[in-house]
């Protein structure tokens, strides 16, 4: 059960708790994934066509990220915790499962354009 | 380390084949699972373990908001010392470990695993590592140490050569891994494009096993409820909705359980 | 509306899982109906939940032509045999839509939809002490189906058995502890049941009601009832009566409060309710001042 309770402390400083609802907090990191893997696969490829070689692939890897980050809290905006759990699943989630796709289409176009 | 020039046909006839065929077979394999897949017939038995395990659970995390005496009445129902549910269940159910031997319909589940997992990535490996053996496709556009070299090397043994190149074989191999989340993006969530999770799970022993062990699973659910105490959350609620002072009392009760 | 707004709203009932028959059938007859190829496969869902519907509303001609029109379909299939079980059960047949659950269960043992509509076509006989009993199996079985566990209870409550309808609501309460009906319910059983005890778990989960929900007035009408009630007639000692009726003069407060912000300055002169709370209160108030 995606239900986070706050603890009520004896000062009476009560946080109103929280009910998620599991299934559109899963689908919601759904998105959020499939946004991550979509800026991976096109910086990887951007990055392959650019001919970005060693740290400065993955330097841009991480911009993009950042940028994507941005653009996430952005949209999400001040009502975040509408639907996440936490405000830094937007920033981090993914980032580095996200790589490895990156070094794919990074690898694949570089080699396309740049090697042969 | 000098600059090595790759034949244009490399790329045309080894290294986009290899690449493309990586990603039919996933979207192939998606298909066929789902071709094959039989509804798992649950057995009665194990839908009413889940449940209990369920209930059990719930018990112990919300049991503190219904009376004592009735927590106590379903902690005995579950952990009673001979008619307990759970005990009975920790002790005398016996661990359906099925023989697949003797079970036909574990035997081609398991088939149908092997078939769809193992098979196109030995049958495709192999092929791949026969027809597009010894070429070297592509460079890393990073450098990395010789560690590296068996890795993305295979099937090219060249001392020399910088470890930044990679041949057919691991080509192929770095594929397989790296598609996994290409497949989330076209086939959803939930596909069963990704060999590499059904892998682990063979590995692990958990894939073929279905529900683990149910007896393990009682023995942890009965421990965990046997030392979970009652501690009725509503204690000195009027007070608290009335608005005034809660007493000392259910204040240390709080802090300590809450 | 286009098809697309009425596929949409069917899904949104899907989802939800609303009931509202008459929109369904609404929606499919006078739009989806002409556009049933446009949907693709989305158009079986759609036709189950339009018979279902149908059924509810007693349009057994059009349940029956979307009947047929799965079982073309999808010939022996669970979920199409269950239809026609509902069917028979609507046209009175209890018999015949038995057999068709029999049918099922012989297929599929775990099938809960049709465990309870078994039990459903007992209720509907009237017979509740035979739909009590296979409500207890089924649940012996599904023991976290909490649906079966509410109808357990209304059923025990229809017999007057406070005991049990009071174990189920336990069931519920731990289920969803956030959910103040719940609570409010199980203070309302245990009130009724009445003895020092009851009284004093009745207040406290009517007090929890009002806690998790301030506007649950029922809640705060039981709040009032059990606590001066404890106060006048079950305290042990003086400063138990006094702590009772000044709940019972909180929960009086704020429902005078609510209806003085709520009603109008003519409806409250017609409203009985708050010269009655007010002489409580008033009766109430001088024990905790001594």
């Amino acid at each position: 059960m995606a239900t986070t309770i706050a603890v009520k402390t004896k000062q009476k400083t009560k946080r109103e708790p929280t009910a998620y609802n599991e299934m559109a907090v899963r689908q919601n990191n759904g998105i959020l994934d499939y946004c991550r893997t979509s800026m991976s696969s096109l910086s990887g490829g951007a990055a392959g066509i650019l001919g970005l070689t060693g740290l400065y692939g993955f330097a841009f890897y991480f911009l993009m990220a950042f940028v994507l980050s941005f653009f996430l809290l952005m949209k999400a905006g001040t009502s975040w915790n509408k639907f996440f759990i936490s405000r830094n699943d937007l920033i981090t989630k993914g980032l580095f499962g996200g790589l490895f796709t990156y070094v794919l289409c990074w690898t694949f176009l570089y080699g396309m354009v740049h090697v042969y | 380390m000098a600059e090595l020039l790759l034949d244009s046909d490399i790329r045309l006839w080894v290294f986009l084949p290899i690449v493309i065929i990586t990603f039919l077979v996933g979207i192939i394999r998606h298909y066929v699972t789902i071709l094959l897949s039989s509804d798992k017939k649950t057995e009665l038995e194990q839908v009413k373990d889940s449940h209990a395990l369920i209930r059990s659970r719930i018990l112990r995390e919300n049991g503190k908001f219904i009376p004592k005496h009735s927590f106590l009445t379903r902690k005995s129902f579950f952990n009673h010392e001979q008619n307990g549910y759970l005990t009975k269940a920790k002790t005398e159910r016996e661990a359906p470990v099925k023989n697949p031997m003797t079970d036909p319909s574990m035997m081609t589940d398991m088939l149908k695993g092997n078939v769809t997992n193992m098979l196109p990535m030995i049958v495709i490996g192999g092929w791949i590592n026969w027809a597009f053996s010894g070429f070297l496709t592509t460079k890393v556009p990073f450098p990395l140490t010789f560690r590296f070299k068996p890795m993305l090397q295979r099937g090219v043994e060249l001392i020399s050569l910088d470890a930044s190149w990679v041949s057919s074989a691991s080509w192929y191999f770095l594929n397989v891994f790296g598609l996994r989340s290409m497949y989330t993006l076209i086939l959803g969530q939930d596909n069963a494009a990704d060999q590499t999770k059904a892998m682990q799970e063979q590995f692990s022993g958990a894939g073929m096993a279905g529900p683990q062990d149910p007896q393990k699973a009682f023995k942890a659910e009965w421990e965990a409820l046997e030392i979970c105490n009652h501690q009725w959350a509503l204690q000195g609620v009027e007070e608290d909705v009335t608005g005034q002072i809660i007493p000392p009392e259910t204040i240390y009760i709080k802090d300590k359980f809450a | 509306m286009s098809w697309e707004d009425a596929r949409d709203a069917l899904r949104k009932i899907r989802e939800d899982q609303a009931r509202d028959g008459s929109r369904v059938i609404q929606l499919w007859k006078h739009i989806l109906a002409n556009y049933a190829h446009k949907l693709g496969d989305e158009v079986w869902t759609v036709q189950e939940q339009v018979t279902v519907a149908a059924l509810d509303c007693q349009n057994f001609d059009l349940a029956n032509e979307c009947i047929t029109s799965l079982n073309r379909k999808f010939p022996n299939s669970m979920r199409v045999l269950r239809l026609f079980g509902m069917y028979f059960e609507a046209i009175g047949r209890y018999e015949k839509a038995t057999e068709q659950y029999t049918k099922i269960l012989e297929e599929d043992p775990t099938n809960m939809f049709a465990r309870k509509r078994q039990i459903a076509i007992l209720k509907e006989k009237n017979d509740i002490p035979e739909a009590i009993e296979k409500l207890n199996k089924y649940l012996e079985m599904f023991m976290t189906d909490f649906d079966g566990w509410m109808e357990l209870c209304d059923l025990y409550l229809q017999l007057q058995d406070y005991t049990k309808a009071a174990f189920c609501l336990e069931e519920l309460i731990m289920s969803n502890p956030h959910n103040h009906l719940y609570h409010q319910k199980y203070a309302e059983v245990k009130y009724t049941q009445g003895g020092s005890e009851n009284l004093e778990l009745a207040r406290s989960y009517f007090a929890q009601a009002c806690k998790l929900n301030p506007n649950n007035m029922r809640a705060q009408f039981g709040l009032l009832l059990t606590a001066s009630n404890i106060a006048t007639g079950y305290s042990k000692n003086q400063k138990e009566k006094n702590s009772n009726s000044k709940y019972a003069v909180w929960a009086a407060e704020q429902i005078i409060d609510k209806y003085q912000s709520t009603q109008t300055e003519e409806q409250l002169q017609d409203t009985k309710v708050l010269e009655l709370i007010k002489k409580m209160q008033e009766n109430l108030v001088p024990s905790s001042d001594s």
